[in-house]
């Protein structure tokens, strides 16, 4: 007998009504419930804790500490980035025993965390802190959508936090494309029935693009606004 | 390793536009394709640039679908480095940019999360809806690693699902109807199908040197050039269907939007060069059989 998980809601079939979405955004709209702080985890060198709605996110900075030799030797600084999911972050409760799942959900979490390391480094001063290395610990409590772009924001302040010397806060954001809409902060369920996505980190004062990856089929002039939008909305979150 | 005055020769190079092999900044260098080189596979193809080599197996199996997605089939991608093909191959550090590079081809195949925006037809790998669909696994392997990797795997990858030929299923319902029906594979290739694969990207990665953008970088160029590179997958008709930024270099939106241009331009002119070499090759074995 194989196992049905227990799902509290389907998932809706329509995204917008009357231009609205699910939630009362509007298409170019964050998500309302924004909440930032940071000295959340006491014994860390710098800390944050995020919430975009549903999308809840705890940054850990530790260190700079010594670099291993196993990790070969670095002149300048570096950053090593960890992302791991709650076990009840998302609706399919996190896989524990199930071998080929677990190391589906492992290669998921590491492509994040690659992904995070890409959007911060450029930021850090690395030759603030040679032959060493600073930890990014992130754990998200609750994947709501956007959880990357969310992430990001998180760890920047989380860097500030520990002092860790920074060209610029970074700010990210998403971009969903569904059928021809482009929604601004997608949650998951948005996100579900996505065409195509795109995620902008940038250094909103010296207006640099710090990382942008885009998925699925896109026009020019749909990835031109999609980045423009990005882009320009950035600048109050920062 | 190369020495700080050959990375400055080779940056130099890109900046005036005239590289080290005489090629242009957006030139690439000459390219060959050869498909059907794995015989236990499903569908193969190795594809060389320049001196970098590289290999994509596909094969197929019938398993279940995911259950989010029960009308779909999967596809999964790997890319291992092998230690032979480079000094910086050893250890953990191939690991990684191993699943960075099939990360990327997921993306620039598969689209969104939700796998709609992509270019492949994943409904067209269902079996029996919720219980049995193919799994198509994209294998690559690099051989010789000097540059522009992502995009011969790219170009691999796209010459290796047209070569794909998946066997055909009889679905035979059991004699009990609580059961599941029966499964039948035709091993007779005459039967197989093949999967529509014209609308799957190449990659076409940027870098640049003091404003100039650059294509088709070798590996003495990729360790000259400090500023980031720009992976653009792009298809037939000149659609961007991917993007990732790599390096630790921030980038100007300005640059970016270039870069894209730049892209969009040369992508289809790939595709279409990949096309030819294809269909040639497919036309032949059609003939010699």
């Amino acid at each position: 007998m194989q196992s049905v998980p227990f799902h509290a809601a389907e998932r809706p079939l329509e995204l917008l009504s009357n231009g609205t979405r699910l939630d009362g955004r509007s298409l170019e709209e964050f998500r309302r419930g924004i909440f930032l702080s940071t000295r959340s985890v006491s014994q860390a060198s710098g800390s944050s804790y995020v919430e975009f709605d549903n999308t809840k996110v705890i940054v850990a900075i530790y260190g700079p500490r010594e670099g291993g030799h196993s990790e070969g030797l670095y002149e300048q600084g570096r950053l090593q980035c960890d992302v791991s999911f709650a076990a009840f972050a998302s609706r399919q409760r996190k896989q524990t025993g199930d071998r080929a799942k677990m190391s589906k959900q492992n290669a998921y979490e590491k492509e994040l965390a690659s992904q995070l390391c890409t959007a911060l480094t450029p930021a850090v001063q690395l030759a603030s802190f040679p032959k060493s290395v600073v930890d990014v610990c992130c754990v998200v409590l609750e994947s709501g959508g956007s959880d990357l772009a969310v992430a990001t924001c998180a760890a920047a302040l989380a860097l500030a936090d520990a002092g860790i010397e920074m060209l610029d806060l970074v700010a990210a954001c998403s971009v969903s494309r569904v059928g021809d809409q482009l929604l601004l902060d997608p949650t998951t369920d948005e996100a579900h029935r996505e065409g195509g996505n795109l995620m902008l980190a940038m250094m909103p004062t010296a207006n640099l693009v710090t990382s942008i990856m885009l998925a699925g089929e896109h026009t020019s002039a749909q990835a031109t606004e999609g980045y423009r939008l990005s882009s320009y909305l950035l600048q109050p979150l920062a | 390793m190369t020495s700080k005055g050959q990375r400055r020769y080779a940056a130099q190079g890109i900046a005036l536009g005239c590289r080290a092999d005489g090629r242009a900044g957006k030139d690439y260098r000459p390219l060959q394709l050869e498909l059907a080189v794995v015989p236990q596979a499903n569908g193969s193809a190795r594809c060389l640039i320049g001196a970098s080599e590289v290999l994509v197996a596909v094969k197929v199996e019938v398993n279940v679908p995911e259950e989010d997605f029960p009308d779909q089939g999967v596809v999964h991608f790997s890319v291992e480095c092998s230690p032979c093909a480079s000094a910086a191959f050893q250890g953990r550090g191939a690991l990684d940019l191993g699943a960075d590079m099939a990360g990327n081809l997921r993306r620039s195949v598969l689209g969104g999360s939700a796998s709609m925006g992509g270019s492949l037809d994943l409904k067209a790998l269902c079996i029996i809806s919720g219980s049995r669909c193919w799994h198509v696994h994209v294998d690559g392997l690099v051989i010789n690693a000097d540059g522009s990797l992502l995009d011969a795997l790219s170009i691999a990858t796209r010459a290796a699902l047209t070569d794909l030929q998946i066997p055909r299923v009889d679905i035979s319902p059991s004699d009990d109807p609580e059961d599941e029906p029966e499964i039948e594979l035709d091993d007779d290739p005459e039967h197989a199908a093949s999967l529509d694969a014209s609308r799957i990207p190449v990659v076409v990665t940027l870098a640049e040197a003091e404003g100039r953008p650059a294509v088709d970088l070798t590996a003495d160029e990729e360790a000259s050039c400090p500023g980031p590179r720009v992976h653009v997958a792009v298809n037939g008709r000149g659609c961007i269907c991917g993007l990732h930024k790599q390096g630790n270099a921030p980038l100007q939106l300005e640059a970016l939007q270039e870069m894209l241009a730049l892209a969009q331009q040369l992508g289809p002119r790939l595709c279409k060069a990949v096309n030819a070499q294809c269909t040639a090759q497919l036309h032949g074995r059609r003939q010699h059989a």
